[in-house]
């Protein structure tokens, strides 16, 4: 009789938490956890990573392989199509994102780290714009510009970023 | 052509990838090393860039081409992940990272594809057509070039290893790779129409070497450091004090109503630190100075001025007396390191090994070792004056003969009187005391 009544006191425990609120501690719990550099690093992933690399594979199946000024990106187009692209985009930001992520922990240098991780964002979201502009047979920015804004950026901000790190000290 | 490319390539990333190692290992927790080796992996795929426009814009045969992009490809993944699993000194820590991991397996799978894809089915123009105008390119690379050697030269320019002699020859390689990247990239292309492809990808390698070389020829300097004190965060010696004496106090590394309250001991943890001995910015810490000292004054036996002093078996007791007051110290001895810290108690303290060996400094090498003593020395004054023993004066006269030692003798005497330290020479012998006593005004302690 006891073990019955144990049986329906768990199933009601169960009914009671719903998948709704599940999601809602779960959601709760990464905005307890996010702050701006953990944002700026998810950002940093899906614009130079994800999104560049989808959008130049997109840019590569409609412009054909020499819209892309990246050798390393036409080869892994004509070896591995699509896929291969978006890969080596992702590879290469993970590298980046890896060791920008293990020289910042409890480091005194959280600003030069959100600088650089900001260029790299902007970075990432002018490459897929320029990417899409090609695809849809627009007038695009030329990759040199689009470079050369890019580190002007991890120069600037990166600077700008140990210079407020500095007068922490 | 294309083989000279590909060589100063693989030269460049090698060299970008072990300086970024060699330095941040050195000590990973400096906020100068972290910046630097950032740098390095910056130039890592700047030298791809310009590559990859050599080979875009090379119009080289099919039987050249091929080979060089397999080498470069594979060049560059194995390169950037080199970088990236070598650069941590915590390699069993960071070998358990799941990213870590994925990385690896990554680089490996693009390996695999690099030499199973045959690349003459694909035709040439997959990797000889280029978008945009050639030109921008150079340009491109120019500014790029200049850019990161200015910030290479500016970092290294603040850093603490920076000596002298070092620093010109760092300048040096950074003028001569300024112009070689201006006269490649803008003045031929746009100027006289002239494409000198090699010459573009030397630009960042003409800085490499250049930086190898020095740091080959002068090291990294030596950086005095505080002897910790077993009895406090801040390394103030509690057997000077009357409370420690009386038996009042057990020193407060172990009285928590003390530590917690001191801002030292937060800094500490903050740091994650044992203590000041081995923080990497107690040189210029304002906030150890302001506290440390604060708690009590210590009086050390010895009263040492500035100037050079001859010892006998007592140099250690007295440097110790004086780095456990706070001073700064250093060592150089023939000693081993490690037998040094044990016979004289020497926790911190910075010991420079005059020895034949790749971790020490050659008796032969005076230049080297002077060099040495005077930018610790330099670097002392600013901490407030420090003591240096210098036990290794029959060895070096052995090997270099008295009249050299002399000279070393008298260089360092001048920069110790410059400077506000003490230099005490060990073990120096009566016939080099009667040759020291007539070039330089010394006493005996």
């Amino acid at each position: 009789m006891k073990e019955l009544e144990v049986d329906k006191r768990d199933k009601s425990v169960q009914e009671d938490v719903s998948l709704a609120e599940v999601l809602n501690l779960l959601i709760k719990y990464v905005i307890y956890k996010m702050n701006l550099q953990r944002i700026l690093f998810l950002l940093s992933f899906l614009t130079f990573g994800a999104a560049d690399g989808i959008s130049a594979a997109y840019m590569i199946e409609k412009r054909g392989v020499i819209g892309e000024a990246n050798p390393l990106v036409r080869f892994m187009y004509a070896s591995r199509g699509s896929n291969g692209v978006i890969e080596i985009k992702i590879w290469l930001v993970l590298i980046i994102l890896y060791f920008v992520g293990n020289i910042s922990k409890g480091r005194n240098n959280y600003w030069m780290i959100n600088g650089f991780l900001f260029a790299l964002f902007v970075g990432g979201v002018m490459a897929t714009g320029a990417n899409l502009m090609a695809a849809r047979g627009l007038e695009y920015p030329a990759s040199s510009t689009v470079i050369t804004t890019y580190l002007f950026l991890v120069v600037l901000l990166t600077m700008l970023g140990d210079a407020i790190d500095n007068l922490h000290v | 052509m294309l083989n000279l490319i590909v060589f100063l390539f693989s030269v460049t990333v090698l060299l970008y990838a072990s300086l970024g190692v060699y330095v941040l290992n050195k000590n990973p927790n400096d906020h100068r090393n972290q910046m630097f080796a950032v740098l390095m992996l910056v130039f890592i795929i700047w030298s791809v860039v310009i590559y990859n426009i050599n080979l875009i814009a090379s119009g080289a045969p099919l039987t050249e081409l091929f080979p060089a992009v397999k080498i470069q490809f594979s060049g560059m993944i194995l390169a950037l992940a080199a970088f990236v699993i070598l650069s941590f000194t915590d390699k069993k820590t960071a070998i358990k990272s799941p990213l870590l991991l994925m990385i690896i397996v990554l680089s490996l799978y693009n390996l695999y594809i690099i030499w199973t894809t045959d690349i003459t089915q694909m035709g040439v123009d997959i990797f000889t057509n280029i978008s945009g105008n050639l030109q921008d390119y150079f340009l491109l690379s120019s500014v790029f070039g200049i850019a990161g050697i200015y910030l290479l030269l500016r970092y290294y320019l603040k850093s603490k290893y920076r000596q002298p002699d070092q620093a010109k020859l760092i300048t040096a390689g950074a003028i001569m790779a300024v112009i070689v990247s201006v006269t490649a990239n803008i003045i031929l292309p746009i100027f006289f129409n002239i494409y000198l492809l090699g010459l573009t990808t030397f630009a960042p390698a003409v800085m490499g070497l250049f930086f190898a070389y020095a740091v080959y020829q002068y090291g990294f300097c030596i950086r005095p450091v505080h002897e910790i004190s077993p009895t406090s965060f801040c390394g103030v010696n509690c057997l000077a004090c009357v409370e420690y004496i009386n038996g009042k106090c057990r020193g407060c590394r172990f009285e928590k109503d003390r530590y917690m309250n001191c801002g030292i001991y937060q800094c500490m943890i903050k740091k994650e630190r044992s203590g000041c001995g081995d923080c990497t910015e107690i040189i210029g810490c304002k906030k150890r100075k302001e506290i440390a000292w604060s708690c009590f004054i210590q009086n050390p036996k010895f009263f040492l001025r500035s100037g050079t002093f001859l010892v006998e078996d007592n140099g250690y007791e007295i440097l110790l007396d004086s780095t456990k007051a706070g001073t700064l110290g250093l060592v150089a001895t023939t000693q081993h390191p490690s037998h040094a810290r044990e016979e004289h108690d020497i926790k911190t303290t910075t010991i420079v090994w005059v020895a034949n060996d790749p971790e020490g400094i050659a008796p032969n090498k005076l230049g080297k070792l002077g060099l040495m003593l005077a930018n610790s020395m330099k670097k002392m004054e600013g901490s407030g004056g420090g003591v240096v023993l210098l036990d290794a004066v029959k060895e070096l006269i052995e090997v270099n003969g008295a009249d050299k030692v002399l000279n070393f003798v008298k260089l360092l005497d001048n920069v110790v009187r410059t400077h506000n330290v003490t230099l005490l020479i060990a073990h120096a012998g009566g016939d080099f005391e009667d040759l020291l006593k007539k070039e330089i005004n010394f006493q005996k302690l």
